[in-house]
């Protein structure tokens, strides 16, 4: 199950000539990782194993170049230099290219750093992208497998709710698939009897599901198609986890009987290690459509996948969906009129559809990184282009080939490449292993992509060809420069250099420029990211998280079937934390902000006639009456929900500020009646509360009514409870109430408020971070950039400078010429980082869901930032210009 | 007859361990053998090394052994001391052993 990371056995692979010692080596070292990933995990053993490839491979690398390997004559050299094939002399060039490396190690060292940096921030971001984004699923047959997503028109897309009587339609009528299936995912079921009861999310799947997938049970069989229809075989089919952690991996699991949600099952199958669609299922179940949902086409909540038919495109399966859907909206438009479909990739289809976006953002980052690395290499390239013209200049006039000048050049290059991409490896890694901790635990298993989160070779690949791209890009730009010059006029301005040639300059300030613009753009998307992940957690949410202690659970429904079980439940639950003394105000309700599980019901104020495809959805909560005073919410107007109000009283609800303002523009909501369900009864507004942020991602107070628990117990239940001390505290309270309403009920998930929404908020909290440490990068990069231009220019003006002072010139002067052309650079790379800024700002907004909110204040701010740190970067080296002695400034050159 | 070939000190450790695995001796337990007995740590490479050379001396002979799944679908590569290997041993011992004679006072002071 666990393989060891396939990289470094690629490694040692390499590394070892000799075929059988190979196969004996990796042998080993297989069996020794297995032990020890049993013993202490997989990502000690991975770290392990690349310790060991790692001295593996140099050792038996370095046996190889041992006396007694092949061993070059000094003739063969002589030999090599003589003929004139293309790679002659290539031992020749690579040496000597790598002492010229070596001569300089500040420079070099730069240049590495610079390129190894935008490196490794592309392979982590590569990484990120495959793993969680292009292809979080990896099973056998996801290549044919689609999802076929349907929403209301009104409703966000993404959020796929399909209804059971359209599925059944298309399953009989689409001829595209070879088979459909559906899922009903979120759900929890309950395992009791044998040992700790344990709340498990379930997914509800129609027989065709495992086949959809191409996936076989390992130990078992599949669903049969007699499984799912109503009053056939209650069955389960366990996930690997389940199997192994709470039946010991015991294959007598088989035709055991479970108690599942207090009534016996079989278990015919267990699934294949880390299968775990959708959203993470510890074990599945039939979905039975009884008779109410073969009808059931108002509302949806089924994800439908299906396996395209042998030669079927995309396409041409979304073709006949959509003609498909058409029928239906024709034929049943009180609930269909407003419904689309759309066929898309499965990887696609069960992805975030936020995720992309994310994804994509960090792309453009991580490239803009790179592309600001690899100017500063182009940079500090261009400056030695010129220390070595002279160099070149007398190489050239002894008869070298302009090729052979020019392809020294390159070599430099792609050792400098090369170099920089094995540097980055470990950088790459390092940033991996950040983003792997990035996210909390507790909601990994909702990132499919998670387990194949780490350094592969593919984004390696990809990275090295990057590498060799950028530096040959900006490699050869001064390399052409250098052998264009004239070969006579470079030896004699050798002697006493002025300025640069005209040319160089230009690029040189060019490059600066860029750098400039490219890091004010990246600060710009940095600083946004962080004040969007600011405002998720710390906005005005309406409510106050602070002191409170949170627990979600959700009962079994045969056991607690009857409202009247799951009114006994909560008010038990109720009566054993009122005995607490540090809980000030305690509630249940079917959910919290932030918590998901939200609800919604379409939403009739009475006296407005709305057609059926007008009628907008509202949040529906279901409350007991300590549910405002243990969130913090305020009452606006009217009066708060009592225990006078259940299930047999007047139906009366509370509703939020926006609501009311949306419906009563200008009126009294207290008294006002509105309708859940056409045909139900009136409820009438008794109070107004404040506004809360039900979930940072949509950025929108949603209209919400609050109404009594008791009068519509859910099974999903969230119990909280506040304390003026620390809610961890409540913990065991909490436990015990919940066990005091009944001791088979497991909890799902304890956790104080802030935890919940640090969960919910990881996603945009680990994407600015990201994209900060990029912009760190990016800022970094520029400084260095521009200074290395400026100390650089500076240096080659030494002797003009101590001409200047030896006539008169004060320090002030010296520091203001040199700043003359600092400014220009500065100004430029400004102004257009500012317009690119802008459009990043801009690009971000639409992509991210409006949680991105550009201001040209916080652009200008990062460019005033910018643009002095470039400042400063140019004024050092002016000034130790001016702090030279005349008479050591005339002598140098 | 091959002349006996001088062993190192930690080549001779190294056939030591693999006398002490006796049968079916390949690398992975003979480096625990060597580790457990010395309280030293080996590095997997010296110990690849080191019975490459011994291999190349002629002091111990391998054979591939059948792929198993725990490794990947690799084999094993066992190795045994050949008869010049346990010569060169003796030699090696006998050498140690006269000259730590009359020192064992010395020696085998806690």
């Amino acid at each position: 199950m666990n393989a060891p990371p396939p990289f470094a056995e690629r490694l040692i692979r390499a590394a070892i000539r000799d075929a059988e010692w190979r196969e004996a080596v990796t042998g080993d070292l297989r069996e020794e990782f297995s032990a020890l990933a049993a013993r202490h995990g997989a990502t000690i053993a991975r770290r392990w194993y690349w310790r060991q490839a790692v001295a593996l491979a140099l050792r038996f690398a370095a046996g190889r170049l041992r006396p007694g390997a092949v061993r070059t004559r000094r003739w063969e050299i002589v030999e090599a230099e003589e003929s004139r094939g293309w790679f002659s002399g290539l031992r020749q060039d690579v040496t000597y290219a790598a002492r010229t490396l070596r001569q300089r190690p500040a420079l070099t060292g730069a240049m590495l750093v610079a390129l190894s940096l935008g490196l490794a921030a592309n392979a982590t971001i590569f990484t990120l992208a495959d793993a969680i984004v292009l292809r979080p699923h990896r099973l056998p047959g996801v290549d044919r497998a689609v999802m076929v997503t349907s929403s209301g028109r009104h409703e966000l897309e993404g959020t796929s709710t399909v209804a059971p009587a359209d599925f059944l339609d298309w399953q009989a009528q689409a001829t595209a698939f070879e088979r459909l299936a559906a899922v009903e995912a979120y759900g929890e079921v309950t395992i009791t009897g044998d040992g700790e009861p344990l709340a498990v999310p379930v997914g509800l799947v129609t027989p065709e599901f495992l086949s959809v997938l191409q996936v076989s049970p390992t130990l078992g069989r599949d669903f049969l198609a007699a499984e799912g229809v109503p009053g056939g075989p209650r069955v389960v089919i366990l996930s690997d986890m389940l199997w192994r952690v709470r039946y010991q991996s015991d294959p007598g699991i088989i035709g055991r009987s479970l108690l599942i949600d207090g009534a016996p099952a079989v278990v015919i199958g267990v699934a294949p290690p880390r299968f775990s669609i959708p959203m993470g299922s510890r074990l599945w179940m039939p979905f039975r459509f009884d008779e109410t949902m073969v009808r059931q086409r108002e509302r949806g909540w089924l994800m439908v996948m299906g396996r395209l038919a042998e030669g079927v495109t995309i396409a041409r399966a979304d073709a006949e969906m959509q003609t498909l859907v058409e029928a239906q909206r024709r034929a049943y438009p009180e609930t269909n009129a407003n419904r689309v479909v759309s066929v898309l990739t499965f990887n696609r289809g069960m992805g975030d559809p936020g995720a992309a976006n994310f994804v994509a953002v960090w792309q453009a980052a991580a490239l803009l990184l790179l592309l600001l690395g690899s100017a500063n290499v182009g940079n500090l390239l261009l400056a030695r282009g010129a220390e070595r013209q002279q160099e070149l200049a007398m190489r050239m006039a002894l008869g070298a080939s302009r090729w052979r000048v020019l392809r020294q050049l390159i070599i430099e290059g792609g050792l400098l490449a090369a170099l920089a991409a094995l540097l980055s490896v470990p950088l790459a890694m390092a940033g991996i292993a950040a983003s792997r901790t990035a996210i909390p635990e507790s909601i990994q298993r909702y990132v499919p992509g998670w387990d194949h989160l780490y350094l592969q070779p593919r984004p390696l690949l990809v990275m090295a060809a990057l590498a060799v791209a950028a530096t040959m890009l900006f490699a050869l730009a001064p390399a052409v420069q250098a052998i264009r010059t004239e070969v006579l006029e470079s030896l004699r301005q050798g002697t006493r250099t002025a300025t640069a040639g005209r040319g160089r300059q230009w690029l040189r300030a060019a490059f600066a420029t860029t750098q400039i613009a490219l890091a004010l753009a990246l600060l710009t998307a940095a600083v946004l990211s962080v004040g969007a992940a600011r405002r998720a957690v710390s906005d005005s949410l309406g409510f106050e998280p602070a002191r409170v202690m949170t627990a979600r659970l959700t009962l079994p429904e045969t056991a607690y079937a009857e409202p009247e079980a799951r009114r006994q439940f909560a008010d038990r639950v109720l009566t054993s934390l009122a005995g607490v003394p540090a809980i000030t105000d305690a509630a249940v309700s079917n959910t919290i902000p932030y918590a998901g599980f939200g609800q919604s019901r379409p939403f009739w104020p009475e006296g407005v006639a709305l057609e059926t495809a007008e009628v907008r959805q509202v949040d529906y909560r279901r409350i007991t009456p300590g549910y405002f005073a243990t969130m913090g919410l305020p009452l606006r107007s009217g009066r708060l929900l009592t225990e006078a109000d259940h299930e047999t009283s007047a139906p009366v609800a509370v509703v939020s500020e926006m609501l009311a303002e949306r419906y009563w523009p200008g009126a009294d909501p207290l008294g006002q009646r509105f309708r859940l369900d056409p045909d139900g009864p009136p409820f009438t507004v008794v109070g107004v509360v404040g506004d809360v942020m039900q979930d940072w991602f949509m950025r929108q107070v949603s209209p919400t009514v609050y109404r009594s628990l008791r009068a519509d117990p859910p099974t999903t239940l969230f119990v909280v409870a506040r304390t003026p001390g620390h809610p961890l505290d409540l913990a065991g309270a909490l436990r015990t109430a919940i066990n005091a309403g009944d001791p088979q009920q497991p909890i799902t998930r304890l956790q104080t408020y802030d935890t919940v929404i640090a969960d919910k908020t990881a996603g945009i909290r680990f994407a600015a971070s990201t994209l900060t440490t990029m912009g760190v990068m990016a800022l970094f990069l520029a400084v260095m950039g521009i200074y290395s231009v400026m100390s650089y220019l500076a240096s080659r003006r030494t002797q003009e400078i101590g001409v200047r002072m030896a006539l008169g010139a004060t320090a002030g002067d010296v520091v203001r010429l040199a700043l003359r052309q600092a400014v220009p650079i500065t100004a430029g790379g400004t102004a257009i980082g500012l317009v690119l800024a802008l459009a990043v700002g801009k690009t971000m907004e639409s992509v991210m869901f409006g949680i991105v909110s550009g201001s040209v204040a916080t652009t200008l701010g990062v460019a005033l930032v910018l643009a002095s740190a470039a400042f400063v970067a140019s004024y050092l080296p002016a000034r130790r210009a001016a702090r030279l002695d005349p008479t050591t400034a005339l002598k140098a050159g | 007859m091959k002349p006996t070939p001088y062993l190192g000190e930690f080549e001779y450790a190294v056939l030591l361990a693999i006398l002490h695995v006796e049968t079916d001796a390949y690398a992975v337990p003979v480096r625990e053998v060597l580790e457990g007995r010395t309280g030293r740590p080996v590095a997997r490479g010296a110990l690849y090394t080191a019975l490459e050379r011994l291999e190349t001396k002629g002091c111990v002979r391998s054979r591939m052994g059948d792929p198993t799944p725990e490794r990947g679908g690799r084999a094993r590569r066992y190795f045994s001391v050949t008869p010049l290997g346990m010569r060169a041993l003796k030699a090696t011992h006998a050498a140690l052993a006269s000259l730590s004679k009359g020192l064992e006072a010395l020696l085998e002071q806690p």
